[in-house]
C-alpha cells in the first residue's frame, strides 16, 4: 500500500471526470503546442521557398557594369575556390524589365526579372526543377506567373525590354536619357516552366513568385553591345542546403582575378614626341586613368590615390563648356564665342599642359583665374588680363532637363599650342613639323561615346541640345587638327566646385611615367590595393543564401501571433479544467473530509489531489500535443485558404519541430496544474465537517455573513453608474479624435459600459436573493433566476468570461480598415516603371516629349515623380525580414505639392518629428534640407513598416542602420510616420539624400498620381500604353491599399474566428458549471421531484439558468462592443462584418444550448431515492 | 496517565441576527480505557462537540485537553500529525475509499507519514481479523454490507492506536442485528487498545453499552 496506489485506485475510480480534465488539458495543449507548430510551419516554409528559389546558389556577385565573362571561369579555376564552393557561372540579370506579348491581345508585364544565362545555370538547381533544354539564340523560357500574367503558351512570341548598357550617367548632361531601351523582340517561348526552384529565383526573399524571363547569355550580350561580358556572377556551393561558412564568404571576393576594364578603369600610355630617331624629344609622357563612365566615383578615386600615393597621380576634371567668350567692357558679342570646348580643370605641374615656355609650371591659379590656349586667345583676341565668360550645363539635370550656367575668369596665362602639318585621320594621329607643347594633348579629355569618337563635329551625336548652327569653319577646323584638346584650363578647385557632381570630380589621373613603369606594372599595383583593401569597388558577392536563411526567421513571430489570436481557446480550455477538476474536487468532498479527519494535513491531501492531476494533465498534454499538431494542420489550411490575405500567397506547409513539441507539452502541462493547483485553493480552508458532509464551505464564510449586506449593494451599483458616466464621457471625447486613436477611445468607452452593465447585473443578481421570486408571472423563469443567484460570485464570472469574449470579439471589428483617402494620400493610381523617365510627367514639355499626342488624355492630372532604389518589400506582405528596403527620393516637387493647404486629401501623419509650424502643416517638409554626410539621413515610413517589418518601436527619433552588398553601412533616422498609407514597405528620403546615397542611381521610377475623377482607368491606359518602353505600370492606389490593409483585417478575421472557437469551448465550461450546480442541488432537485415536479420542468428550470448565464454574457458584450465600433461604422473607417459576426454568435448561442442540454440530462436522470438519502 | 479534559467549552455561529449557541459550558473527563456516550436530541450539539474533542472544529471559548497538550494551540501541519497518532473517528457515514479495498481502506491513516511499515498492514491484518473480516481483505467497499462497511471503519479508526476514538453515530445507518455488533466491537476494542471512547447517538441501546452516559441538552452537558 503506498500513495502510488492510492492515487492510481483514484485514477481508475474517478475515470470520467479525468477523461473530462484530461481533455481539457488536451485542448488547451492542443492550442500551445499548435501555436508553436503554426510558427514552426512558418519558419520552415520560408526556409524551404528561400533553398529552393536559389538551388545551389550560395553567392551572387550583381554589378552595376560590365564584367569579362570569363572572370567567372578564373575563379571557378581556383584551388581556394573548390574547398567551399562548386561552381561559378556568369550571366546577365536585369530585376526590372518588360516584356510584351505579341498578337492581336498583346499584354504587358512591367518589372519583369530578366536573366541571360548559359546552360550550365541549369547546373544550379536542385532535384528536377529545370527546363529541358536552356533557351537557345530566339527563344525565352517563361516562369508560370509571368506566362499567366502575359497570357502565353509555348510556342508564342513575345519581347523583352530593358535598359541599355550606357555607363555614363544618365542624370548628367553627357548621359543619354531617350533611347536607352535594348530589346530582344521576336522571342518564341520554348518552355513555360512552374514557379520552383530556379523557376522563382529572386534576388530579394519573398514568399510572392517573381515574374521571370529567361534567355540565352549570348542574346543578352547581343542586344547590349556587351560581347563576352556579365554583370552576374552566380557561385554554387557544395551543400544546397546549408550555405559556405562566412569565412568562405569573405574570402570569394579576394580570389576574384579582375581586371581594370572589371571596374569599368582604362590606363593608357600617353606619349607625344617630336623628331625621329636619335633626334627624337619626349614633349609629355603619362599614364592615363580614365573611367568608361567618364568620371571616377570617390571611391575609385580614393583606391588610386592610394595605389598610386608614390608616384603622385594628378587628379584632373574635363568638362565640356558651351561657350568660352571674351567680355569686353562687360559685355560679350554672342557671334564670336568659342562653341562646345572642353576645358580642363588641372592644376599647374612639371610635365602638365600649364607649363611656361622654359617647361617650368605656370603659378598656381586663382578661383577667378583662367589659361586659355594660344589658339582659343587668338580665336578671341584675347590677351593676359582679358575677362573670359564660359558657359556651361550644369553637371546634374533636373527631370532631363539641362541647365545653362556661367562663369566669369580673368586670363592668367596663354599656353602655345602648335598647330600640326597634318589633321587627325581615323586611324592616325595628327603630324606635326614644328614641335608640339604640353598643351597639345587631346588625352587630357575622356573618351564620351558619339562625341570624342567622331571624326567631325557634323557627325556629333551629343545627348544635350546641340546648336549645330553656332559651329564656325575654325571650330570644324580645330577639331580635325587638335580632336579633344581642351581650348582653356582652370585650376582643380575651380573646376571641381563648378563641374564637380554626384556622379564624381575627377574624369582622369595622370601618373607620371617613370623609370620602370609600365601599364601592367600599374594595373598590377592598382588590383593588388584594391584587393587588399575593403573597398572592392563593387565587387563585393552578396551571401544571398545566408542571408535568405537569415531573413526566413520571418517578420511576425507567427508562434505568438497565433497564441494570442488563440487565447480565448487556452482561457476556455483551462477554465474547463479548472471547473472539471474542482467539480472532481468537491464530488470527493467526503474522501477529503476523511483524509483530514485521519490526521491527513491539508497539505498532504493538495498535493495527492495535484498528484492525481499531474498523471490527467500528462495524459492530456501528451495527447495534446497530437492534437496541437492537427490544430496547427488547420491554421495552415485556413493560413492557405480563409486567411490567405495575412501571408499574401499560399505557400504554407505544416512542419512540427521536436522543441515546439516538448515545449508545448511542457507548457500544456504546466499551465494546465497550476491551474488545477488553483482549483484546489477551496479544499485549502474548507471545513471538516462540511467536507465529511460532502460540502466545501470555507471557514471564512462562518465567520463573515456580511458580504451581502444592502451597502455592499449599493456599493456595486454606484460604480456601476461612474463606469456608466466614464463610457458615456469617453464616447464623447473619443467623437474628437480621429483613426485608430479614436477606435481606441470607442473601444475603452465600450469596455468602461461593459463593466458597468456587469457590476448592475452582479448587483441584480445578489438582491435577487432577498427577494421572494416565486409570487407572480414566468415562475419558472424567477426561479432560475434565483437559482443563477445561489452562487453569485460563479454566475457573475461565468456571464463575465462570456460577455468579455464576445465584446473582444465583436468590439475589434472596429480596427478593421478600409482604404481612405488620407491613407492614398488623395492619389488614385500609383505608378512603377521598369526603366527609369527622367522627364517630368508634371510639366507641359515632359508630357509633350513622353506622351506625343496624348497629352489631352491626362490634362486635370498632377503625376508626382520619386526616385527608386529597388530593395526588399518591407510591407506586411511580405514575412521575410528585410535587409535592404526599398527607399524612394521624394522630390522637392512632392513636398511642394503638399505645402497646398487646400489639397482635397494628404497622407495622415502618426507622428512626425516637425518642429515648426511649416512643418507641422506639411511635415514631409523634415525631407527637403540635404542631411550632412555622416549624420542619420531623416527617413519617413509607415508606422506599420517600422513597427512590424523593421521593429522600430522608439518612434519619432530612433535611428537603424541599413547595410547595403557594398558594404556601405547607412544610418537613417525616423522622422515621420504615415499611418495605414499606400506607401507601406518602403522608406521615403530626401532627393537630395537619396541622389548622395545612390549617386548611379538616375531618372525616376516611381510615380503618385491623382487625375480628375472618373478618370483613373483612361489615364493609368494612356500612360501604360505610351510609356511602355519604359515599362510603365499604373495600379490603382485603393486597391493596393486595400491589399495591404487585407494583411491587418485578415489577422483580426482570423482573431474573431479563433475567439468564436473559443466562446464554443467555453459554453462547454458553462455547461460544467451547470453539471456541478445540479450535483450540488441534487437533493432539493430530488425534493422538487418528490413534491411532484415533473423531470421535464425542472430541465426546463435547469436549461432556462443556462440561458441566462449564456445570453446574458452574450448580450452584455455584445452590446458593449456595438458601442464601441458603431460610431467607427459610422463615422470612421471601420468595416464590421455584422453577418459573419452574428453567424459567430448564433453558433456559440446554439452549442452553449446544446451543452446546456447536457446539464439538463443529467437532472433529468439523477436518482430520487439516492439523491434524498444523500447518496 | 492519558486522559481527555474538557473544560467550559462553549460554540456559537455567527447569523444575520443574533449569534446561534450551540455548546454552552460544556466539560468532561475521560481517563485511559474509560468510555462513555453522549445522547441528545437532533440539534443539541452532539456532533458538534464531537468534533471539537475530535480537534476537526474549534471551541468558542473553553478548552480541551488530551493527554496534557492542547491541540488548538498548534499550527495546522501539527495539529493533522496530532490527530493522525491520537485520535480514531468512526463515522455514521463509513466515507471508505471506493477505489482501495477493504485492507487498503484502514492503512489510509498511516499513509499521512508515508508508506505503511510492515508492521502497519500485520496491526490492519490483525484489526480486520478481530473485527471479523480476515476473509474480506481484497474486497471494495462496493462488496460489503452496511456493518461490514462500518467495522472496516472501526478497524481504520484503531490503526495508530490512538488514545481517543471518537464514534459519531456509528449505527445510525445499521440495522438492529447489525448495530448490535458493531456497539459490541466498540466496548471491546478500544478497552483492549487502552483507548478512551466517547460515543456519539440517539440510541439508548448502545449507549447503554458503555460505562458513563452523559446528556446533551440546548448545548449543555450533564450526566444522564
Amino acid at each position: 500500500m503506498t500513495l502510488l496506489r492510492v492515487i492510481t485506485g483514484s485514477l481508475r475510480y474517478h475515470w470520467r471526470i479525468h477523461v473530462a480534465v484530461a481533455l481539457g488539458v488536451l485542448a488547451a495543449t492542443a492550442v500551445l503546442t499548435g501555436a508553436l507548430a503554426v510558427g514552426d510551419s512558418v519558419r520552415y516554409s520560408l526556409r524551404r521557398l528561400a533553398l529552393d528559389r536559389l538551388g545551389r546558389i550560395d553567392e551572387v556577385l550583381v554589378v552595376d557594369r560590365f564584367l569579362r565573362q570569363e572572370l567567372a571561369g578564373e575563379l571557378a579555376s581556383q584551388p581556394k575556390f573548390k574547398e567551399h564552393f562548386a561552381s561559378a557561372t556568369p550571366a546577365i540579370l536585369f530585376p526590372s524589365a518588360t516584356a510584351e506579348s505579341a498578337g492581336e491581345k498583346r499584354r504587358l508585364a512591367a518589372n519583369v526579372q530578366v536573366l541571360g544565362v548559359e546552360p550550365a545555370f541549369w547546373d544550379l538547381s536542385v532535384g528536377h526543377s529545370r527546363p529541358k533544354q536552356s533557351p537557345a539564340d530566339g527563344e525565352v523560357i517563361l516562369n508560370a506567373p509571368l506566362a499567366s500574367e502575359l497570357n502565353v503558351k509555348v510556342g508564342d512570341s513575345l519581347v523583352l525590354r530593358f535598359g541599355k548598357a550606357d555607363q555614363v550617367p544618365a542624370d548628367s548632361p553627357l548621359g543619354r536619357r531617350s533611347g536607352q531601351v535594348a530589346s530582344l523582340p521576336e522571342l518564341t517561348v520554348s518552355e513555360i516552366i512552374p514557379a520552383e526552384g530556379l523557376g522563382r529565383f529572386s534576388l530579394q526573399p519573398s514568399q510572392l513568385a517573381p515574374r521571370s524571363a529567361f534567355v540565352s547569355l549570348a542574346a543578352m550580350q547581343g542586344a547590349l553591345d556587351v560581347a563576352g561580358k556579365a554583370n552576374t556572377i552566380f557561385v554554387g556551393g557544395l551543400n544546397a542546403d546549408v550555405p559556405a561558412p562566412p569565412a568562405a564568404s569573405g574570402e570569394l571576393a579576394q580570389l576574384l582575378t579582375p581586371r581594370l576594364t572589371d571596374d569599368g578603369l582604362a590606363l593608357k600610355h600617353v606619349k607625344m614626341t617630336f623628331g625621329e630617331g636619335q633626334a627624337a624629344r619626349t614633349i609629355y609622357e603619362y599614364y592615363s586613368l580614365t573611367s568608361d563612365r567618364m568620371l571616377l566615383d570617390t571611391a575609385t578615386e580614393r583606391a588610386v590615390q592610394r595605389a598610386f600615393a608614390a608616384e603622385r597621380p594628378q587628379p584632373l576634371l574635363t568638362y565640356l563648356a558651351n561657350s568660352i567668350q571674351k567680355l569686353t567692357d562687360g559685355a560679350a558679342d554672342d557671334k564670336a564665342r568659342i562653341p562646345y570646348s572642353t576645358i580642363t580643370a588641372i592644376d599647374p605641374a612639371p610635365g602638365g599642359p600649364l607649363v611656361d615656355a622654359d617647361g617650368k609650371p605656370l603659378p598656381p591659379l586663382a578661383d577667378d583665374e583662367i589659361v586659355l590656349t594660344s589658339w582659343a586667345a587668338e580665336d578671341q583676341q584675347a590677351k593676359v588680363g582679358d575677362k573670359i565668360r564660359v558657359t556651361y550645363f550644369d553637371p546634374e539635370t533636373v527631370h532631363g532637363a539641362e541647365r545653362e550656367s556661367s562663369a566669369e575668369f580673368r586670363v592668367a596665362a596663354i599656353v602655345p599650342l602648335t598647330e600640326p602639318a597634318s589633321p587627325f585621320t581615323r586611324r592616325t594621329p595628327a603630324v606635326y613639323e614644328q614641335p608640339p607643347t604640353p598643351a597639345n594633348d587631346p588625352d587630357l579629355t575622356p573618351e564620351v561615346k558619339g562625341i570624342t569618337d567622331q571624326a567631325s563635329i557634323a557627325n556629333w551625336d551629343p545627348p544635350f541640345p546641340f546648336e549645330r548652327g553656332r559651329i564656325r569653319p575654325q571650330d570644324d577646323e580645330y577639331w580635325e587638327n587638335h580632336r579633344t584638346t581642351p581650348k582653356a584650363y582652370v585650376s582643380l578647385r575651380t573646376g571641381q566646385r563648378l563641374w564637380g557632381s554626384r556622379f564624381g570630380s575627377v574624369t582622369s589621373f595622370r601618373i607620371p611615367a617613370n623609370s620602370g613603369v609600365s601599364v601592367e606594372s600599374l594595373e598590377k599595383q592598382f588590383l593588388a590595393e584594391v584587393g587588399q583593401s575593403r573597398e572592392r569597388l563593387g565587387l563585393d558577392f552578396n551571401p544571398i543564401k545566408r542571408q535568405s536563411l537569415v531573413a526566413s526567421a520571418g517578420t511576425t513571430p507567427f508562434d505568438v501571433l497565433f497564441l494570442l489570436l488563440s487565447m480565448f481557446i487556452i482561457a476556455a480550455a483551462l477554465m474547463l479544467v479548472w471547473l472539471l477538476f474542482r467539480l472532481g474536487v468537491e464530488q470527493r468532498a467526503s474522501e477529503i473530509g476523511l483524509l483530514l479527519a485521519l490526521g491527513w494535513s491539508r497539505p498532504q491531501v493538495r498535493r495527492l489531489l495535484l498528484l492525481e492531476g499531474s498523471v490527467v494533465a500528462a495524459i492530456g498534454a501528451a495527447l495534446g500535443v497530437l492534437g496541437g499538431i492537427g490544430y496547427a494542420w488547420l491554421m495552415i489550411v485556413g493560413l492557405r485558404t480563409w486567411w490567405v490575405g495575412a501571408i499574401a500567397s499560399p505557400f504554407l506547409l505544416l512542419h512540427v519541430t521536436l522543441l515546439s513539441a516538448t515545449v508545448g507539452f511542457a507548457a500544456g502541462l504546466i499551465v494546465s496544474l497550476v491551474t488545477i493547483w488553483f482549483s484546489l485553493g477551496r479544499v485549502k480552508n474548507a471545513v471538516v465537517r462540511s467536507l465529511l458532509a460532502g460540502e466545501i464551505v470555507p471557514s471564512a464564510k462562518n465567520e463573515s455573513p456580511a458580504l451581502r449586506t444592502p451597502r455592499s449593494a449599493f456599493r456595486i451599483q454606484a460604480a456601476a453608474a461612474v463606469l456608466f458616466l466614464a463610457a458615456v464621457g469617453l464616447a464623447f471625447y473619443a467623437a474628437t479624435l480621429g483613426g485608430e486613436a479614436q477606435a481606441g477611445a470607442f473601444m475603452g468607452a465600450g469596455a468602461a459600459l461593459l463593466t458597468a452593465l456587469l457590476l448592475f447585473t452582479v448587483a441584480q443578481l445578489r438582491s435577487a436573493g432577498g427577494r421572494s421570486t416565486l409570487i407572480g408571472g414566468a415562475a419558472l423563469a424567477r426561479l432560475a433566476f434565483r437559482n443563477a443567484s445561489r452562487n453569485v460570485g460563479r454566475s457573475a464570472a461565468t456571464i463575465a468570461l462570456m460577455a468579455f469574449a464576445a465584446f473582444l470579439i465583436v468590439a475589434v471589428s472596429a480596427f478593421r480598415m478600409s482604404p481612405t483617402d488620407t491613407g492614398v494620400g488623395g492619389f488614385d493610381l500609383l505608378a512603377q516603371s521598369s526603366q527609369p523617365i527622367y522627364e517630368d510627367l508634371n510639366s507641359d514639355e515632359g508630357r509633350r516629349q513622353l506622351l506625343a499626342g496624348k497629352t489631352a488624355n491626362v490634362a486635370g492630372c498632377t503625376i508626382l515623380s520619386l526616385r527608386l532604389k529597388a530593395g526588399d518589400d518591407a510591407s506586411c506582405r511580405n514575412l521575410y525580414q528585410p535587409s535592404q528596403p526599398q527607399i524612394l527620393g521624394v522630390t522637392p516637387q512632392v513636398i511642394e505639392y503638399f505645402n497646398d493647404s487646400k489639397l482635397p486629401a494628404r497622407f495622415a501623419w502618426s507622428a512626425s518629428a516637425a518642429k515648426s509650424e511649416a512643418e507641422k502643416a506639411n511635415p514631409w517638409r523634415l525631407l527637403a534640407t540635404p542631411t550632412p554626410p555622416k549624420e542619420p539621413v531623416p527617413v519617413v515610413l509607415d508606422q506599420n513598416t517600422a513597427m512590424y517589418s523593421l521593429r522600430l518601436y522608439r518612434g519619432i527619433g530612433e535611428t537603424f542602420d541599413v547595410t547595403y552588398d557594398d558594404g556601405t553601412k547607412v544610418t537613417f533616422r525616423v522622422a515621420g510616420l504615415l499611418a495605414n498609407s499606400v506607401l507601406q514597405g518602403s522608406l521615403l528620403i530626401g532627393e537630395a539624400d537619396f541622389e548622395r546615397l545612390f549617386p548611379q542611381i538616375s531618372g525616376y521610377r516611381y510615380f503618385l498620381i491623382r487625375t480628375p475623377a472618373g478618370k483613373a482607368a483612361d489615364v493609368a491606359g494612356v500612360l501604360e500604353d505610351q510609356l511602355s518602353d519604359q515599362g510603365f505600370d499604373a495600379t490603382s492606389a485603393r486597391e493596393r491599399l486595400t491589399d495591404l490593409l487585407a494583411v491587418q483585417n485578415t489577422y483580426i478575421s482570423t482573431f474573431q474566428s479563433l475567439g468564436a472557437l473559443g466562446l464554443v469551448l467555453g459554453t462547454f465550461g458553462l455547461a460544467a458549471v451547470q453539471l456541478r450546480s445540479v450535483f450540488e442541488r441534487r437533493k432539493e432537485l430530488a425534493l422538487l421531484r418528490a413534491a411532484g415536479f415533473r423531470r421535464r420542468r425542472l430541465g426546463q428550470m435547469v436549461l432556462l439558468e443556462n440561458l441566462l448565464l449564456l445570453l446574458g454574457g452574450l448580450l452584455l458584450g455584445t452590446i458593449a462592443a456595438l458601442v464601441a465600433v458603431l460610431p467607427q461604422m459610422l463615422f470612421g473607417g471601420a468595416r464590421v462584418p455584422l453577418i459573419d459576426l452574428a453567424l459567430m454568435l448564433g453558433v456559440v448561442l446554439v452549442v452553449g444550448i446544446s451543452t446546456g442540454l447536457i446539464a439538463v440530462r443529467a437532472t433529468l436522470h439523477a436518482p430520487l431515492v439516492g439523491a434524498l438519502r444523500g447518496e | 496517565m492519558p486522559e481527555l479534559i474538557v473544560e467550559h467549552v462553549s460554540k456559537s455561529f455567527p447569523t444575520r441576527g443574533e449569534p446561534l449557541v450551540v455548546l454552552r459550558d460544556a466539560s468532561l473527563t475521560l481517563a485511559a480505557g474509560q468510555n462513555a456516550a453522549i445522547l441528545g436530541p437532533s440539534g443539541s450539539g452532539k456532533s458538534t462537540l464531537l468534533f471539537i474533542i475530535g480537534t476537526l472544529d474549534s471551541p468558542s471559548t473553553g478548552s480541551v485537553r488530551l493527554n496534557g497538550t492542547d491541540p488548538f494551540s498548534m499550527r495546522e501541519a501539527e495539529l493533522a500529525d496530532f490527530r493522525n497518532c491520537n485520535i480514531g473517528f468512526v463515522f455514521q457515514d463509513h466515507y471508505l475509499l471506493p477505489q482501495l479495498t477493504v485492507l487498503e481502506n484502514v492503512l489510509v491513516p498511516a499513509l499521512a507519514a508515508g508508506t505503511p511499515p510492515p508492521a502497519t498492514v500485520e496491526r490492519a491484518r490483525d484489526l480486520l481479523a478481530r473485527v471479523g473480516l480476515a476473509e474480506r481483505l481484497e474486497h471494495r467497499p462496493a462488496e460489503l454490507s452496511g456493518g461490514e462497511r462500518q467495522r472496516v471503519g472501526v478497524a481504520r479508526a484503531l490503526l495508530l492506536k490512538p488514545a481517543l476514538l471518537l464514534a459519531d453515530e456509528p449505527t445510525g445507518n445499521l440495522d438492529r442485528k447489525s448495530a448490535a455488533a458493531i456497539g459490541e466491537l466498540l466496548a471491546e476494542l478500544p478497552r483492549q487498545e487502552q483507548a478512551m471512547l466517547l460515543v456519539v447517538t440517539h440510541s439508548l441501546e448502545l449507549a447503554q453499552r458503555f460505562e458513563r452516559r452523559l446528556e446533551l441538552d440546548d448545548g449543555r452537558l450533564r450526566d444522564a
